[in-house]
């Protein structure tokens, strides 16, 4: 398993937030849903969009692509919707010390 | 003789009409987000709909019109959202029986020929007047199998699980800049589910058109096909001519399972100053079958690409389209395929006729996926333009990453040829017929495919056209 490596600091994250971070230089995208972490690759698999710009359901834990909105599971990465057609990446998160922690998922 | 000197224009009045208008209620001018909600409080609808259109709603204002770019159009730039009804309601209620309905409704489609059609062999009708629709009715045996057929509005209230399981995962709000118009302000259009193993042999049908001035129409569809059943779906629209733009603007969203079989009809003759900008998408499982049947005729600008993502192995998508463009009109048409499974096939075969100085655009897109290897697709576009004034179009987008792929696309564009004239006046067929023979012709390959009755309707729309186009 790859390691941990600090992308955030747990400030820059605050309930009802998200943000793009780098890991290994792979585009992350890091989401705060009711005070929990979730972490995705962060471009959408249909068209080009960066996946922390779009509309996040905390119901469902679910983010929409801003611009086709292909939607994705905040939880496992999965595609939930056309018309992306293969889903991103999962990262592992921890929190350490206020830092924010990720790794890419077995 | 030539064929430039035919004046071939589409006289809506002879098959065109208006009834008196008639509405429960007509909400103003103009797109807000009250509107929205009063629309919804309306019709009764659960908490997450609404959401789901206030959030349609702000998509919709933060989208551009799409007016350049690959699938962009600037005549989108006349539309004016301003000036359009963007609910309208015909009756109180959807009715199950023919008596129930309207005496003024009945009379439109009695001109629509419905009730004929009812009585020789129709099954299911769901006929949408305005926004709403006012008349269902399906066989006993179906609903003993548990088809349901019914307009989307009440399947939301009776059937909330299935709907929200599926509604919006085939075309998001954020689809387009129309998805999410069509979201925001959904009213009527039909709900189909049919279950596992299920052959619905005898057509669905759904007729329906629009009757008042500057209203906006904006039926949603979803239809199921559970695994390893099958069903025909059919439509069609006549509009009669208004003085104003118009839009129309439909979401059609489909999933067919696993071994299910489904194929959607449509004739659509829009008068020609209404905007017709659709978006229809299906997804097809393993196995699976999915077929567009699409006639489009008439309207100022069409836009509207039918597309079949194909997500399993062995899954087969086609579409099969004809468009007519007259004096005015933009038919943009075309199809959109896109394989990501093994062994996937498709066929888009797309004919178009231009006169008057109407232009045809066939726009499409093919798209492989890596992994879907052996996949087999198929892309052929004729054009037929029958003066020197008018165009067409064909701009197809083809992006394969996959290497075991076959694929093959044909396109042709000519005008009617004056020895194909001749040979036929010299058969004693007058010059006017004589054309009407050759378009009917080209478009054969789409009209054998329609049942009778749609057939012999589509015929009779373009001989209409043809007449007075010669002398």
């Amino acid at each position: 398993m790859s390691a941990f490596k600090v992308v955030a600091a747990l400030a820059d994250l605050p309930t009802g937030a998200t943000k793009a971070v780098e890991y290994d230089g792979a585009a992350v995208g890091l989401f705060n849903v009711r005070g929990t972490i979730y972490a995705i690759g962060n471009i959408c698999t249909h068209s080009y969009a960066e996946l922390h710009d779009g509309y996040v359901d905390d119901d469902d834990c679910t983010v929409d692509c801003p611009l086709h909105g292909a939607r994705f599971s905040l939880k496992d990465g999965g595609h939930m919707t056309l018309p992306a057609v293969a889903g991103v990446k999962r990262y592992e998160v921890q929190v350490v010390d206020d830092q924010i922690l990720i790794a890419p998922a077995a | 003789m030539t064929v430039e000197a035919n004046d071939l224009s589409f006289d809506y009045s002879k098959y065109g009409f208006r009834q008196e208008e008639n509405y429960v209620f007509k909400s103003g001018k103009g797109l807000n987000e009250e509107v929205v909600r009063e629309l919804s409080a309306m019709k009764g609808e659960p908490e997450w709909m609404l959401k789901r259109r206030l959030q349609a709603l702000a998509i919709f204002y933060n989208k551009p019109t799409p007016v350049d770019g690959a699938w962009g159009n600037p005549d989108l730039l006349d539309l004016n959202y301003d000036d359009i009804h963007y609910f309208v309601r015909a009756g109180d209620k959807p009715a199950t029986d023919w008596d129930a309905v309207p005496e003024e409704i009945k009379n439109t489609f009695e001109r629509l020929g419905i009730p004929e059609a009812e009585r020789k062999f129709l099954a299911g009708v769901g006929a949408q007047y305005e926004s709403e629709v006012v008349y269902h009715s399906l066989r006993e045996e179906w609903s003993k199998l548990g088809v349901i057929f019914l307009d989307t509005d009440t399947a939301l209230k009776e059937h909330p699980e299935i709907f929200k399981q599926y509604f919006g995962t085939v075309i998001p709000s954020a689809d387009n800049k129309y998805a999410a118009l069509n979201t925001a302000v959904w009213s009527g259009g039909s709900f189909v589910y049919v279950p596992k193993g299920v052959h619905v042999d005898i057509p669905l049908q759904a007729y329906f058109r629009i009757n008042a001035e500057n209203m906006g129409q904006f039926e949603r569809t979803l239809i199921i096909i559970d695994e390893g059943a099958s069903a025909h779906y059919i439509e069609g629209c006549t509009a009669p001519v208004y003085s104003t733009n118009s839009l129309h603007s439909a979401v059609v969203e489909i999933v067919v399972k696993k071994g299910g079989k489904f194929r959607y009809t449509t004739i659509q003759n829009w008068a020609n100053n209404i905007f017709n900008l659709v978006t229809k998408r299906a997804v097809a499982y393993e196995d699976a079958s999915m077929e567009w049947v699409d006639g489009n005729i008439g309207s100022r600008l069409t836009m509207k690409y039918p597309s079949v993502y194909l997500m399993g192995r062995g899954a087969r998508g086609e579409v099969l389209s004809v468009a007519y463009a007259g004096k005015g009109q933009h038919q943009d048409a075309g199809a959109k395929m896109v394989h990501n499974a093994p062994d996937t096939t498709s066929v888009i075969t797309n004919k178009s006729v231009s006169k008057g100085g109407g232009k045809t655009t066939y726009r499409g897109l093919v798209k492989v996926h890596p992994g879907a290897s052996g996949a087999k697709i198929n892309v052929n576009c004729d054009a037929l333009i029958l003066d020197e004034k008018s165009k067409s179009d064909t701009i197809p987008y083809i992006e394969v990453e996959e290497e075991k792929v076959t694929l093959a696309h044909e396109a042709t564009v000519g005008r009617i040829g004056e020895e194909q004239l001749f040979y036929l006046m010299s058969r004693g067929i007058p010059e006017a017929e004589a054309l009407s023979m050759i378009v009917l012709g080209f478009m054969e390959p789409f009209t054998r495919e329609l049942p009778m009755e749609y057939a012999v309707e589509l015929n009779r729309l373009i001989q209409l056209e043809m007449e007075g186009s010669v002398g």
